[in-house]
């Protein structure tokens, strides 16, 4: 039997976030349309960093991001998918701005997320973007993207699987396979 | 699948998020079974793993609360406009047939200019005209005079809250 | 809008035709059945003549729709101004067919280059205006590598048709002012066919839409010209029999694909005004904006 190990959420954000949804959802005032930004600001700050935006353009995409949210929330369907919603605009939106910087995009690869961690790594010594980016690099771009989501947005399986638009098994199957590869890349290392 | 069980049900053990029979069916088969206990070894130091240095990389990115309100600030600020964006948009659903999507956007984005000295999302209501204005003629360059005037009274309609 | 999708259904039925019989033209020619295809040509001369005096005719209502003094109102006289010299081309030839005229026996038959040379180069200059306009919006103007490939590929074509510009249909005339015309034509043709690439580019910048899809007809018909001359007198291509029949077909079909250009250019004139139209009979309780520009006296 594997020793107990709880993955320890920061859960008092994620359920002020859920709070913030919901809030929304049942009020659509303006007031609760504040909260539910304030709520998710972070969390699409994170967003576009960790997937190579510096903070001017992460602001810009945040804002278009939750206008977006503001004009389309009433098409969202399964309020349980909501923040899922808001990631998939976000996705678009990085997509977006990066065909307009003229690149060629396919899917959100993110060697540009190793790029600017590492990057980040060079004028932030002591940081944890190094670590984080050469353990992505050990990982194919479609389980990156479901690592990051899963970790880094802390998302459900059934999320992630709405965000990427591909089904819940492929989703699992991808980070069954990069958590083991993840092992041996660990155990290489201490070896 | 590995020895019946998906790898949904394996991750969701490691996770502690298994429900009964398949916990108790899981446990049973990892006494006999050496290599499964040793792939779960595998997931549950991978997720570890990543645990730790995604929390890590999320605290060292972390953005200050000031930053946030500031963000949020100018967020509410734009939208303020934001019945300027439905008419924005519903402009650009009346263009983006006639001329493309992309043209359509960059003429609304030259008209913007013209207008305003902005892009279009910090246009305001006194904007309105001027910017109808210039798209129309921009219009009317690329796709005739037809197609620009039917995009100066779209424009005008808008403006009066109509429904186009 | 029923006419306008019913008037693109006939221009691409006749397409089709055109391809057809000029395919079975020239498989009537492989085979030598010489009355069967000179058949067929008294059928396919009087429908490329009809194909430009279609495209001359919506090239000017369009033209009449660009405001004044624009540029593109400009290109698109140019563009009118090219297909009626085209239709006076094609008049020459229909006349020649009736009279059994040929290079051979009838000098006065490179008359029809004086025509042809206009056309082509009335055509570059509504081109290069076409470019010049949508670059003052910022559209066009960036060409990709890719772009510059394929234009240089444009350029590649162009020494095996002046390398063999002797086979060319009135190469041999004996006046020197109808040779020369003749001779022009390859370099004509290979500025059209750069201005094609460029706008390729520009509909693909300008995105989807009905403007977009006129470019990409008139972008191809540019280059399908270019290449069609190409094989027509390079021997070692003439020499391939599939790609006779294919040629000939697409011989057929190639003035219609300029009609189709113009005709989706037409198009977007007619939906706008029909659109325009409906939105007049809404009742008038807009804010009272002033009229936009290019409708000011």
């Amino acid at each position: 039997m594997p020793a107990k190990f709880a993955f320890e959420m920061p859960v008092a954000a994620l359920s002020r976030e859920q709070e913030a949804i919901e809030h929304y959802q049942d009020s659509r005032t303006d007031a609760a349309f504040e909260a539910l930004f304030r709520a998710l600001c972070p969390r699409l700050l994170l967003y576009f960093t960790v997937r190579g935006c510096d903070a001017g353009v992460a602001e810009d995409l945040t804002q278009n991001v939750m206008l977006n949210v503001y004009r389309h929330s009433g098409m969202v369907r399964d309020r349980s998918l909501f923040r899922a919603w808001v990631l998939r605009i976000a996705h678009n939106e990085l997509v977006q701005h990066w065909k307009r910087l003229g690149r060629q995009v396919q899917t959100i690869d993110l060697d540009s997320c190793t790029a600017a961690l590492l990057e980040r790594a060079a004028t932030h010594p002591g940081g944890c973007a190094v670590e984080f980016a050469e353990a992505m690099e050990q990982l194919l771009p479609q389980e990156r993207q479901v690592i990051l989501l899963r970790y880094v947005e802390q998302l459900e399986y059934r999320e992630i699987a709405a965000v990427l638009e591909v089904p819940i098994g492929t989703v699992q199957w991808r980070a069954f396979v990069a958590r083991r590869k993840m092992a041996g890349y660990f155990r290489r290392r201490v070896v | 699948m590995m020895h019946g069980f998906s790898e949904a049900q394996w991750m969701a053990y490691v996770d502690q998020e298994l429900a009964q029979p398949d916990r108790a069916r899981i446990e049973a088969h990892l006494k006999e079974c050496p290599d499964c206990r040793r792939m779960c070894g595998e997931l549950l130091t991978g997720h570890r793993l990543f645990s730790e240095s995604a929390l890590r990389l999320e605290e060292d990115l972390r953005v200050a609360d000031e930053e946030v309100e500031r963000v949020v600030a100018l967020g509410m600020m734009r939208l303020n406009e934001a019945p300027l964006l439905n008419r924005i948009d519903q402009l650009l659903s009346a263009l983006a047939p006639i001329c493309g999507s992309a043209a359509a956007e960059r003429s609304m984005k030259m008209a913007a200019l013209e207008a305003a000295n902005s892009s279009v999302h910090g246009l305001t209501e006194s904007h309105w005209p001027d910017f109808v204005s210039h798209l129309s003629a921009n219009v009317a360059l690329l796709c005739g005079c037809a197609a620009g005037s039917l995009i100066a009274r779209t424009g005008a309609q808008l403006a009066a809250g109509e429904v186009v | 809008m029923i006419y306008t999708r019913t008037a693109l259904t006939a221009i691409w039925t006749a397409a089709g035709a055109a391809f057809c019989l000029g395919a079975l033209r020239s498989l009537m020619i492989l085979l030598s059945h010489a009355s069967a295809a000179a058949a067929i040509r008294e059928v396919l001369t009087p429908a490329l003549l009809l194909a430009h005096i279609i495209a001359t005719v919506l090239a000017i209502v369009v033209t009449l729709d660009l405001p004044r003094g624009s540029a593109m109102r400009r290109a698109w006289w140019l563009m009118s101004a090219s297909g009626a010299s085209a239709c006076v081309r094609y008049i020459v030839e229909w006349i020649a067919e009736w009279s059994n005229w040929t290079a051979a026996t009838e000098p006065l038959i490179g008359i029809r280059q004086i025509p042809g040379v206009v056309a082509l180069i009335l055509l570059v200059a509504s081109l290069s205006l076409i470019w010049m306009s949508f670059a003052r919006m910022g559209i066009g103007l960036s060409l990709r590598s890719r772009d510059l490939l394929a234009i240089l590929a444009v350029v590649v074509l162009l020494p095996p048709i002046v390398l063999f510009r002797e086979n060319l249909a009135d190469a041999g005339s004996m006046y020197s002012a109808i040779r020369h015309m003749q001779f022009s034509q390859p370099f004509l043709l290979a500025c059209s066919g750069a201005l094609a690439i460029v706008l390729l580019h520009i509909s693909e910048e300008v995105g989807d839409g009905q403007l977009s899809r006129s470019l990409k007809y008139l972008a191809w018909f540019l280059i399908l010209r270019l290449v069609l001359m190409m094989c027509a007198i390079v021997p070692a291509i003439q020499q391939i029999v599939p790609l006779k029949v294919v040629r000939g077909g697409c011989n057929g079909a190639m003035p219609w694909l300029f009609t189709l250009a113009i005709a989706y250019r037409w198009k977007l004139v007619a939906d706008a005004r029909t659109a325009l139209g409906q939105v007049w009979a809404r009742p008038a309780q807009e804010v009272a904006l002033p009229p936009p520009a290019f409708m000011r006296k």
